[in-house]
């Protein structure tokens, strides 16, 4: 067991923790921010993605030994009021079904659009087929990120 | 069937209850009264109307559609509504006969709900409104509902409902009630986004998973690896020296006949968090020593063996018209047969298995998403020994269904656990346990043969189909034949069966949708042209009855639904236009429901197009174009979506490999392995609704089976190539 000091949502916690432990399950069990959510273990399925120093990351197969004092940012803090372009465009399009996968889309999506405000059809699979979602929201995943990247630009 | 005013009656507090947090005449000047007609519904002196949701939420979407029904006659805006799920207790038992199970599957909670909740909120209205009218000393009549209010048309006055609610408990539940008009619902037809989505967005929307309990321990379980392996020895010395880790349990297997009732035993490792019992599970795998049993001689091409043999063999007739065996050998100039196979297949949910549980000396506490609460509590009061009354189930939105969650043997486990150890139990499995330890969709076969006479008519068909699963024994051929014959046979199956999306229509539909193509093909006809020839001749056939009763009625019903969709589709596509080379359309047909008699005489039916692009071994998806009847829709943003999301369920064993099985074990494990669409595979889907003014049917599930015969139907339009057994290995599939 060892200390870490974690950055997440801009907020300072202190942890003890076995090194190993992934940061899924720090963010889950210890800090109890359940938006981030484990679906397969090895940086498969993409719901467990969290932004680290503004990157996607899969937090399940990070260990919390290797976060330092890097920013971490899960769904909880990615805007203050759900405003987010991303968050926002999500319910316009009306994107989710079970839901359970879309924190990880949501956060996978906002990276993409940091980094390329104005996404083709290309830019968006590759970012985002990382991603699994089993109730089939893929048409509309699309049709709320390029809204999304209208509501960023203006 | 609800009527009248009996949902209202039948409860607990008949005619309204009046509930405060503390004694009557020591009410505050602030306290909220809580005018409670039923268990559903609540509207308190603050203005707040609660409505507690019955059905089991899945992503299918039917809280929203709940809601709609209600606010409609309620007249109220949905956003007004205020939703909790209600726990499963021994209230809800009571409820069974006249409301339903509060169980969700067979995409039945619409057409269960669409009378019911309409009724609830007319009953609570006029309740309001005569509130109202004793107060104002006005005529019933001069007081209407309005957007939460009730308004007097002589002085323009207006009672909040919330200022109602100590009035509405001296008020008698109205007997009879009028529902508005179908053409003027004012939210019913209108798309409404989910009323989930605002907490999905910033991940609050809270799964079992997401549960905690003060004083629960964490559980992981290692399952045996075969159908009837037992641990010979294992050795926890290792794990149990682990931070965090308690202990490590022997967990017995629950045999049951039916695989929704079993649970599969083996060891369960208890902690104090979910990562910590995780790494003690991977550690003490290695350190079991695993009595087999006679399932590690088992294997899928074994099993797909017994396949072959079996339609060797004689197998048992389930329905006959005509003489099949006489026409072949007279008749028949002109014959084709076709074998359709599809694998064994998990569900893949997003949220992997869990329940928490807490098993104390006679009561049951539950805290889980399933799609079975009433289902699930029965069947554990039987295992646990426990009186269903002593049962409490809260129920959670759950990360997928699909039909897996119907099959509850988590819950049981968790429950199994936490009476061993006298405490509460959150038992999560890992995505590798669901993979492996699935109910999966059942292993078919189906056979067929049929023939055209000297005319060229289509007059003879016979079916054989082998299944792991008897539901059901063969296919509903809709299209005519003068002489058929269906047979099955029943093979045990070497994993755990269950029910996934679609069920037995799945493969049935796509047998009989591939074989009537290729019986087109052989007649030279179009295969559109050709199915509506034999959807008419059916219909004559069928109005031909002496007797119209419910089945004829239901018939005539369903095969004009079936026409009018492909008449939409045919203009819908241009079906008629020439594509390019190496481009074609493949066509499919599908309905799906059950007690179709019962509800308005009909099921819900989807047809799509699939147009399909071959070239160099590559077969891609250009579009898939579907349309669908489903009766009245409530929620057509809703219904759009679960189109959208069934065919893009039925795509992924279309591209990638099923449950592989050796050594009675699943070979595969994760993600990694078993694979799933991603988006970058995802094709563009356009959805149709045909307007209907007629019942509610079903929508979860009716678009799933079309899509696999439309693709493989548009592979042969496309290149000639028939593909009989997915997933497709003949091509490869492009990815964008």
């Amino acid at each position: 067991m060892a200390t870490y000091s974690l950055n997440v949502n801009k907020r300072k916690y202190s942890v003890e923790m076995d090194a190993d432990i992934p940061l899924l399950w720090v963010l889950r069990d210890t800090l109890k921010l359940y938006g981030t959510k484990y679906g397969c273990g090895i940086a498969q399925c993409g719901a467990c993605t969290v932004h680290i120093n503004g990157l996607p990351m899969r937090s399940c197969s990070i260990p919390v030994s290797s976060v330092g004092d890097k920013d971490i940012v899960t769904i909880e803090g990615l805007s203050e009021k759900a405003d987010h372009p991303v968050q926002s465009a999500w319910e316009e399009v009306d994107v989710p079904q079970c839901g359970y996968c879309q924190s990880g889309q949501i956060m996978s999506a906002a990276a993409l659009l940091k980094r390329i405000p104005d996404p083709t059809d290309e830019d968006i699979n590759r970012a985002m087929k990382g991603n699994i979602c089993r109730c089939g929201t893929y048409p509309r995943i699309k049709k709320a990120i390029k809204l999304a990247a209208k509501k960023q630009k203006s | 069937m609800i009527s009248r005013r009996d949902f209202i009656k039948v409860t607990g507090l008949a005619g309204g209850g009046l509930v405060f947090g503390f004694h009557l005449n020591a009410r505050p000047k602030n306290a909220s009264v809580i005018y409670k007609p039923n268990l559903f519904i609540e509207i308190n002196s603050k203005n707040i109307i609660t409505l507690k949701i019955l059905e089991q939420e899945m992503g299918q979407g039917i809280g929203t559609s709940i809601v709609m029904l209600l606010a409609e006659e309620l007249e109220v805006d949905v956003a007004q509504v205020k939703t909790e799920f209600l726990p499963y207790n021994k209230h809800v038992p009571n409820y069974k006969e006249k409301y339903g199970d509060c169980d969700s599957g067979g995409s039945y909670s619409t057409i269960r709900k669409w009378e019911s909740m309409r009724r609830a909120g007319a009953m609570v209205k006029q309740v309001l409104i005569n509130a109202a009218a004793k107060k104002w000393n006005t005529p019933v009549t001069q007081c209407y509902a309005e957007n939460g209010s009730v308004l007097n048309r002589r002085n323009g006055k207006k009672f909040r409902y919330g200022e109602l609610c100590e009035s509405a408990l001296l008020e008698k539940i109205p007997e009879d009630i009028t529902l508005k008009e179908r053409g003027s619902f004012k939210i019913i037809g209108k798309s409404m986004p989910d009323i989930k989505n605002k907490f999905i967005v910033k991940g609050s929307l809270k799964y079992s998973i997401d549960e905690f309990i003060p004083g629960m321990v964490y559980a992981a379980i290692i399952m045996n690896p075969t159908k009837d392996a037992k641990v010979k020895s294992f050795e926890p010395d290792e794990v149990l020296k682990l931070n965090g880790v308690t202990d490590v349990i022997g967990l017995e297997s629950i045999v049951k006949d039916d695989d929704f009732n079993g649970s599969e035993g083996g060891l369960a490792i208890i902690g104090n968090s979910t990562w910590t019992v995780f790494k003690a599970k991977r550690m003490l795998e290695k350190n079991i020593v695993w009595d087999y049993g006679e399932f590690a001689t088992k294997s899928f091409n074994g099993i797909k063996k017994l396949f072959k043999d079996a339609i060797q063999g004689t197998l048992t007739e389930s329905q006959h018209w005509g003489d099949v065996e006489k026409c072949f050998a007279a008749d028949i100039v002109k014959e084709t047969a076709a074998s359709y196979e599809t694998p064994y297949l998990a569900h893949a949910l997003m949220e992997p298995l869990n329940a928490i549980v807490y098993v104390q000396d006679n009561a049951c506490e539950i805290w889980a998403g399933t799609q079975s609460p009433q289902y699930t509590s029965l069947n554990l009061s039987r295992i646990l020994n426990i009186p269903i009354e002593h049962f409490l189930f809260h129920t959670y939105p759950s990360g997928g269904g699909f039909g897996r969650r119907f099959c509850t043997d988590f819950v049981t486990q968790a429950a199994l656990i936490s009476k061993k150890i006298k405490k509460p139990v959150k038992l999560t499995w890992t995505r590798e346990d669901e993979i492996q330890h699935g109910r999966y969709q059942s292993l078919r076969e189906d056979h067929y043969r049929g023939g055209l006479d000297k005319h060229n008519d289509f007059i003879a068909m016979h079916y054989r189909g082998i299944s792991t699963s008897l539901y059901p024994p063969g296919p509903n051929f809709v299209y005519h034949v003068k002489h058929y014959k269906a047979e099955y046979k029943l093979l045990d199956s070497i994993v755990h069966d269950g029910t996934w999306r679609s069920v037995g229509q799945y493969h049935t539909i796509l047998g009989r949708e591939c074989f009537i193509d290729e019986i087109a093909y052989l007649a030279g006809e179009d295969p559109m042209a050709f199915r509506v020839k034999h959807l008419q001749k059916e219909f004559d056939h069928v109005s031909q009855s002496d007797v119209e009763d419910d089945f004829v009625k239901y018939r005539k019903n369903q095969i004009t639904i079936y026409l009018n969709v492909l008449n939409a589709l045919k203009t819908i596509v241009k079906w008629s236009e020439k594509l390019p080379e190496g481009e074609g359309l493949g066509l499919a047909i599908s309905d799906y429901g059950f007690n179709g008699e019962k509800v308005g005489n009909r099921n819900s039916v989807c047809g799509q197009v699939a147009h399909v692009k071959v070239r160099h071994g590559v077969w891609e998806i250009i579009k898939i174009t579907a349309v669908v009847d489903c009766g009245l829709v409530v929620n057509p943003g809703g219904a759009v979506a679960q189109v959208e999301g069934s065919i893009h369920w039925a795509l992924s064993p279309i591209i990638y490999d099923g449950i592989d099985i050796e050594k009675g074990s699943v070979l595969q494990s994760n993600f990694h392995d078993f694979q799933v669409l991603r988006i970058s595979g995802a094709p563009e889907t356009e959805v149709h609704i045909m307007p209907s003014s007629d019942h509610p049917n079903g929508l979860g599930e009716t678009s799933v089976p079309p899509v696999t015969p439309a693709i493989l139907n548009g592979i042969f339009a496309a290149s000639g190539i028939r593909v009989r057994k997915i997933p497709v290995k003949e091509l490869k599939y492009k990815h964008t």
